[in-house]
This record gives C-alpha cells, sequence and structure tokens, in this order.
C-alpha cells in the first residue's frame, strides 16, 4: 500500500530513516512530495528526500536528483551525490560530469565512487585531470585507485 | 532524586559591592533592607557556607535559591550570576524580578559541575524608582542545593561546526538527562581536519555494524579515555541522516550532521547507552524525528533511565 503524505514526513523526519523499508511504498504521488521536499527551506528534510527520490530508480526521481545536482545548497549537492550511484548509468553520468567539477571534496568523492567504473570518455578525461591536478592527495589516490580498463 | 547537602545563610549576610550608590541598609531579624538611590545599579553578594566533598565524594550542584521581595517593579533583580571561587559556573542575565512577597527563587546551574572552591552568589539590581518605597529590596535568604549525579562524559570532535550551535545542543542535552540525574559533562572540544571523512558513509547505520570509514573516524580519540564517548561533528552523512550512532566496539561514540536539530545530539548519545526508538513524539527517543517533537523538552521515561544508568558509559559519582 502507498504511503501517505503523513507517514512519508515522519519516516523522513526520523533521525536515521530506514530508506529501504520506504522504499517500497512509493508511489508517484510520493515521488511529487519528494520533489517539493528536495526545493524546500528544510535542508536536512530535503537531503534525505533527494537521497529516496534516486533510490526509487524512477524517472522522476531522477529528475530530483540532477535538479539537486545544480542547487546552490552544497548539501543538497552532497545528497545529489549520494543519491546517484542508484540511478541508470545515463543520468548517473550525466548528474557526475556536472558534480565532478565541484570543489568539495565529499562531492568528489561521492562521484567517483559512484562513476568510477564508467566508459564515458568525458568522465575519465575529467577523472585523469583530477588524478593530476587535483590539491587533495586524498582524491588523486582515490582515483589513481580504480581499477584500470583491460587494454 | 535525593540531594545530599543543602547549604543556606541568612539575608542579612549580604554584601553590599557598591556602598555609593545605597541609600541605606537596614540588618533586621528577619532580612537585610536595602534601599538604592534612584537611577543605580548595584551588585549584592551572598557566600555559601560549601562543604565541597562529603564521604569522600566531591559534591556538584544542583541549583541555587533565593529568597526576597521588592518594594514595587522599580527595585528588579535583573542578574543572578553563580560562582564556584572565581570560577562563574552560571550567569542569569536580563531577569526582571520583582516579587511582592517572599517566594523562593530557583535558579539551576546547567552541567551539575563539581564543586571545588565555595559557592558566591552575586546578583544584579536596578532601582528606578523615585521614592525610598519603590527603591526597597529586601533578602530574606539564599541557598544551594547539591547532589551527586551519575555523569556521561563527552569529548567533541568538529570537523564541520553545526547549523545549530554545539552550545546549544549541550543545553538541549542537558535539559532531557539532567532531571533523570544524569550529568552531562563536556570534557574537551577539539577540530579535526578530516576533508574526506566530512561526508562519512554510515551504511545503514545499524547498531554494531560499521562501515570502514566510520571505523576510521571512531579511531580519532585524542584525550578519551575508555568509558567516555565521541561526538563527531560532520557535515553529512552518506546516506543522509541527522546523526548515526553505530560505532565501533570499544570506541562509543556517534555522528552528528550539520543540519541536525538542537536534540540530535542527545537523542544519538541515547543510542550509544544503549537506548532504541520509540513511536512517541513526546520522547527524545522517538522513531519520527526529533523536529517533530511536540512538548519540549523530550521525556525520558523510568526505564530508558535505568538502561541508561547500567550502562558503563555512565559513570558513578
Amino acid at each position: 500500500m502507498a504511503i501517505s503524505e503523513k507517514d512519508l514526513l515522519l519516516a523522513l523526519g526520523n533521525e536515521e530513516p530506514r530508506y529501504l523499508e520506504i522504499l517500497p511504498k512509493l508511489d508517484e504521488k510520493a515521488i511529487a512530495i519528494l520533489s517539493v521536499l528536495s526545493k524546500g527551506n528544510d535542508t536536512m528534510m530535503a537531503t534525505k528526500a533527494i537521497f529516496l527520490a534516486g533510490l526509487s530508480k524512477t524517472l522522476s526521481g531522477a529528475v530530483i536528483v540532477e535538479t539537486a545536482s545544480k542547487s546552490a545548497v552544497k548539501l543538497k549537492r552532497i545528497a545529489a551525490a549520494s543519491a546517484m550511484e542508484h540511478l541508470p548509468e545515463e543520468k548517473r553520468e550525466k548528474i557526475a560530469l556536472k558534480l565532478i567539477d565541484d570543489a568539495d571534496i565529499s562531492i568528489q568523492k561521492l562521484v567517483i565512487r559512484a562513476t568510477g567504473n564508467s566508459k564515458s570518455v568525458k568522465l575519465k578525461e575529467k577523472f585523469t585531470r583530477l588524478s593530476k591536478e587535483s590539491p587533495s592527495g586524498y582524491i588523486r589516490e582515490l582515483i589513481s585507485a580504480l581499477p584500470q580498463p583491460m587494454p | 532524586m535525593a540531594i545530599t547537602q543543602a547549604m543556606w545563610i541568612h539575608g542579612h549576610s549580604i554584601k553590599v559591592e557598591y556602598h555609593d550608590r545605597i541609600k541605606s541598609i537596614r540588618r533586621a531579624g528577619f532580612f537585610a533592607r536595602i534601599t538604592g538611590k534612584p537611577n543605580t545599579t548595584n551588585w549584592f553578594h551572598f557566600s555559601i557556607p560549601t562543604t565541597v566533598i562529603v564521604n569522600d565524594k566531591r559534591q556538584m550542584i544542583d541549583s541555587v535559591m533565593l529568597r526576597f521581595r521588592s518594594g514595587s517593579n522599580k527595585a528588579k533583580v535583573t542578574n543572578v550570576d553563580i560562582y564556584d571561587g572565581d570560577w562563574k559556573i552560571a550567569a542569569y542575565d536580563n531577569l526582571g524580578l520583582y516579587p511582592a512577597t517572599f517566594g523562593l527563587q530557583r535558579f539551576n546551574v546547567p552541567g551539575k559541575p563539581e564543586i571545588s572552591w565555595g559557592v558566591g552568589i552575586s546578583i544584579g539590581v536596578s532601582f528606578t524608582g523615585t521614592t525610598d518605597a519603590q527603591n526597597t529590596i529586601e533578602f530574606s535568604s539564599a541557598g544551594c542545593d547539591f547532589n551527586l549525579f551519575e555523569s556521561v562524559r563527552l569529548h567533541f570532535k568538529v570537523l564541520t561546526t553545526p547549523t545549530v550551535s554545539i552550545d546549544q545542543m549541550l543545553a538541549s542535552m542537558r535539559e532531557v538527562y539532567e532531571p533523570v540525574g544524569v550529568r552531562v559533562v563536556r570534557m574537551s572540544d577539539e577540530n579535526l581536519d578530516l576533508p574526506s571523512l566530512n561526508t562519512v558513509d554510515v551504511g545503514e547505520c545499524k547498531r554494531g555494524i560499521t562501515t570502514a570509514e566510520q571505523n576510521t573516524l571512531f579511531n580519532h580519540r585524542n584525550n578519551v579515555v575508555a568509558n567516555d564517548v565521541v561526538v563527531y561533528f560532520v557535515e553529512a552523512t552518506n546516506p543522509p541522516y541527522n546523526g548515526c550512532a553505530a560505532h565501533p566496539d570499544g570506541k562509543p561514540g556517534a555522528v552528528v550532521a550539520s543540519c541536525a536539530t538542537r536534540w540530535t545530539m542527545g537523542h544519538e548519545v541515547g543510542h550509544v547507552l544503549g537506548l532504541s526508538h520509540v513511536d512517541n513524539n513526546d520522547r527524545l527517543m522517538t522513531g519520527n524525528g526529533t523536529g517533530n517533537i511536540t512538548n519540549p523538552p523530550p521525556d525520558l521515561i523510568s526505564s530508558e533511565i535505568t538502561t541508561m544508568q547500567n550502562s558503563n558509559l555512565t559513570v558513578n559519582p
């Protein structure tokens, strides 16, 4: 049975939402509520909504994540980076190409982990550049530890 | 929770800081009656006899009390500061107290610190009346309650400063913990420059299960002894949570995200002490989010208090 708006708000309000328990109850109406929450001023709630939207693996969920990836609010972009690993590859790479240019190490870390095996040439180029130019030794090491493609 | 010591001193022992600002002071058997000069402020002091150690136990201050009455709303108590020797341990400012009859005004001391040097109470008073009757205030007595509390000892490791200040989170936690007899002691603060862990992977955040990043983060326990609890303030968790109390064995602690509520730290430390979620928004351990708490401060019930007291992370005095 689909989750009501009240129950969805309570479930996401939890300090530690049980995303996998909420997931089967999501319908399009609930995704629409997530969309509203993702754009709201309650940043904590917005980040939870963005993550759950990505987890839903729906087209409308992906749109929520993509929109969040362009947000001026860093925590929303971090949530988008957290969520993107659950998106279809094409969508994931599109968002990754945007987020990998973010100066924030947390965002770069999540993008690299989510798309490290990507075959996208553009993304590989960005990883190669970061592996040489990133001021963060951690990011350079993370990229160098990615599995190398078969020759 | 019975108090261990209650110490009082009579009102006519009061000391005046600025004698040139008072018109008269009369010490009677009942009280000390002070008439201030118009448009002056002054400080009055009580020294509370303080037995700092009883039966080999250093006492902790619970609260101080004053009995006084004012001739009008033109003779107001504006400040009550509480000292242990030269250390100010509590300050109540911007008060406006002018009771017409003697009652008991209690001032809680947050953190319930151990007392070392003797308790002093400093009382700020403003006199704004035009007549002596208006500018008169009478002090009958001052006292202090002492107690012995179980303590949970917290160390704060800060990767990102949270939106709700750590001071506010600590004060909120004390609002919940102290009334049930658990003192929250701030042992240390440290900033950690760990950008790669600022958004920390916490997985599904289940008790006893930790990620590699949690294991790395929780290794940072400088100045922390075995049963102390560390709270790591991070920018965010992956996935997004307000906080997460899952911790490696032998390294008790929790992470708190930068957008957490004022109650999140108390909630997460509650998990560390063994508490579980409940479906009740009047309680600290609500599973519906501390942002939805309906009747602040939230409650801890007796079974939860027992669990906390039985935890080896709460230290007996």
